[in-house]
């Protein structure tokens, strides 16, 4: 036997975090934790944050600058397995807890909880709300690693809407970097997965506020692309999103000669009528360019807009909106314009609040649960199979 | 009846079609997210653990991987070898309680590290102490495997 060397050391490589739970954000990363995190948001809210964790591990986990949370291992030992525990935190901003759940499709990468990595983070771990769980993430690089994609599923509870076979499974808005006046486009792709062919209303949220919407028809086992325009006319950072899932954040800046619109003071009067009466809401618009030019000014009534009007403006100045609005259906409706809020018109002093809930998606129940399952049987499979046979 | 691979990932199937049957009435919202994760290694002196092999013989760095040739060692001896290999601490950050284990499987050859846990500052090394008993060793080739475990 010639073997040069009979002993082959196979590394297992553990880094084992001790900072417990932190924030979702870093206090002093000097941001605030909404832009620190990336959100899979919702238009009544965002339902989840993913962000680096609070620990030294943190520095594996990034948010870039599509405000997408992006993991970046470099210098991993090779022929190794390596664990690293808490790199990443998913935390649920939803009002309702949520089923947690974290599937790799980068070969030779696995995720557990916390720093546990006897968990498989593949198996959904619920989350109360306001809470956040920690994500550890295993590389096994006996063979060619490279990195990959993975998936972070969260599924909440829904007790009032009716079924679908549709949803939309990718979203995306580019550019993500405009200066005022210029636009962006939106792109939702809808699959259905039932056997007949069914419409989809895809809703586009800016800020959680729903700004446009289309109704198309998807066939069966078919993908369909929605595409939607939007002008951006006040500077800021926009969260574009489709329902749930967040499509990207679009930063609007001012040129360096000035420009663009501020809208503030926005007001309603009365803020309590009877049903069939109407209210009116008024917002101060000023110029911050060196010309005239036309703001179109958004009413959105339980955070959908529901009329826009043209207001024309000289530089420097200030100028009025005014929308007048009638309601017949009791309640109350948050009101604002523009994304300034004139406050809550009551309908006759009902205490029931509106039901603001869109794009919401279903029948992806069984994809979320067996995914998770068989996956984890195959991981598992196969590390043992290399830690039997790692010879080389 | 033995289990099989192919026996487990049948009894997965049915428990996971009951699961959908069981959940499938109730509406449920659910919010994907897909992210990137990007892997790159390095050879073991570079790595974020790096590991050197020392002076000896016997542990020597072969390809870029920590290696120990045993062709060179006696049967029925024991060895003390000082230092073995350093530990190198590429992490970015101090780590504390860096544990060294070695573990072998069957009959293969008793192999202990010589230290006890210690902290490592960032980019500074320790070196380690291995001993290695080959006692009744027969020639062959086994799977020895060495974890460096450390907190951050």
């Amino acid at each position: 036997m010639t073997r040069s060397h009979l002993f082959v050391l196979a590394l297992v490589l553990i880094a084992a975090g001790v900072i417990g739970l932190g924030a979702a954000a870093s206090a002093d990363s000097g941001e605030s934790p909404e832009t620190a995190a990336a959100t899979v948001d919702a238009a009544n809210g965002s339902v989840v944050s993913l962000s680096p964790a609070s620990g030294s591990n943190g520095q594996y986990a990034d948010v870039n600058g599509n405000g997408e949370l992006a993991l970046t291992f470099e210098d991993l030992n090779e022929d190794a397995e390596t664990r690293v525990d808490g790199v990443f935190t998913v935390g649920v901003t939803a009002s309702e807890s949520a089923e947690i759940s974290v599937e790799s499709d980068a070969p030779g990468v696995s995720f557990y909880w916390g720093d546990d990595p006897s968990t498989d983070a593949g198996e959904p771990r619920t989350v109360q709300p306001g809470s956040d769980v920690r994500v550890g993430v295993y590389v096994d690089s006996f063979d060619d690693v490279d990195g990959g994609e993975f998936t972070v599923v969260a599924q909440t509870d829904e007790d009032d809407e009716d079924d679908s076979s549709t949803s939309i499974v990718d979203a995306d808005v580019s550019p993500t970097e405009i200066t005022v006046g210029e636009s962006a486009t939106a792109s939702a792709t809808i699959y259905n997965e039932g056997s007949t062919r069914e419409p989809h209303t895809v809703r586009l949220s800016v800020d959680g506020t729903v700004v446009d919407q289309r109704t198309v028809g998807v066939d069966p086992g078919d993908t369909r692309t929605v595409t939607f325009e939007r002008t951006f006319q006040q500077p800021g950072e926009f969260e574009v999103s489709f329902g749930w899932l967040t499509a990207g954040t679009v930063t609007v800046t001012e040129p360096a000669s000035g420009g663009g619109f501020e809208v503030s003071n926005a007001s309603l009067s009365p803020a309590a009528i009877q049903p069939g009466e109407t209210t009116t809401v008024t917002a101060d618009v000023t110029n911050d360019g060196a010309e005239t030019d036309t703001f179109v000014a958004e009413l959105s009534v339980g955070g959908v807009v529901v009329a826009e009007r043209a207001v024309e403006v000289a530089p420097g100045a200030t100028g009025q909106v005014t929308f007048e609005r009638s309601f017949d259906q009791r309640g109350q409706y948050d009101i604002a314009i523009s994304g300034s809020g004139a406050g809550t018109l009551a309908v006759e002093s009902e205490t029931a609040t509106s039901v603001r809930r869109y794009g919401s998606e279903y029948g992806w129940l069984l994809g979320a649960l067996t995914v998770p399952a068989l996956g984890g049987a195959f991981v598992a499979a196969r590390r043992r199979q290399r830690l039997v046979d790692g010879d080389r | 009846m033995r289990a099989t691979r192919r026996n487990v990932l049948v009894i997965l199937g049915v428990l996971t079609i009951a699961g959908g049957a069981l959940f499938g009435t109730g509406a449920f919202t659910t919010a994907e997210a897909d992210r990137s994760v990007s892997i790159e290694t390095a050879d073991d002196s570079d790595a974020v653990i790096g590991l050197e092999a020392g002076n000896s013989e016997w542990v020597t760095s072969e390809d870029g991987q920590l290696t120990i040739d045993a062709n060179k060692l006696n049967r029925n001896a024991t060895f003390d070898i000082e230092p073995a290999f350093t530990v190198e601490n590429n992490y970015g950050e101090d780590i504390s309680n860096v544990n060294i284990s070695v573990t072998t499987s069957g009959d293969a050859p008793s192999i202990t590290a010589n230290t006890s846990d210690f902290n490592l500052p960032a980019t500074e090394s320790q070196a380690v102490a291995l001993k290695i008993n080959t006692d009744d060793l027969s020639s062959d080739s086994y799977d020895v495997t060495l974890t460096v475990e450390a907190d951050t």
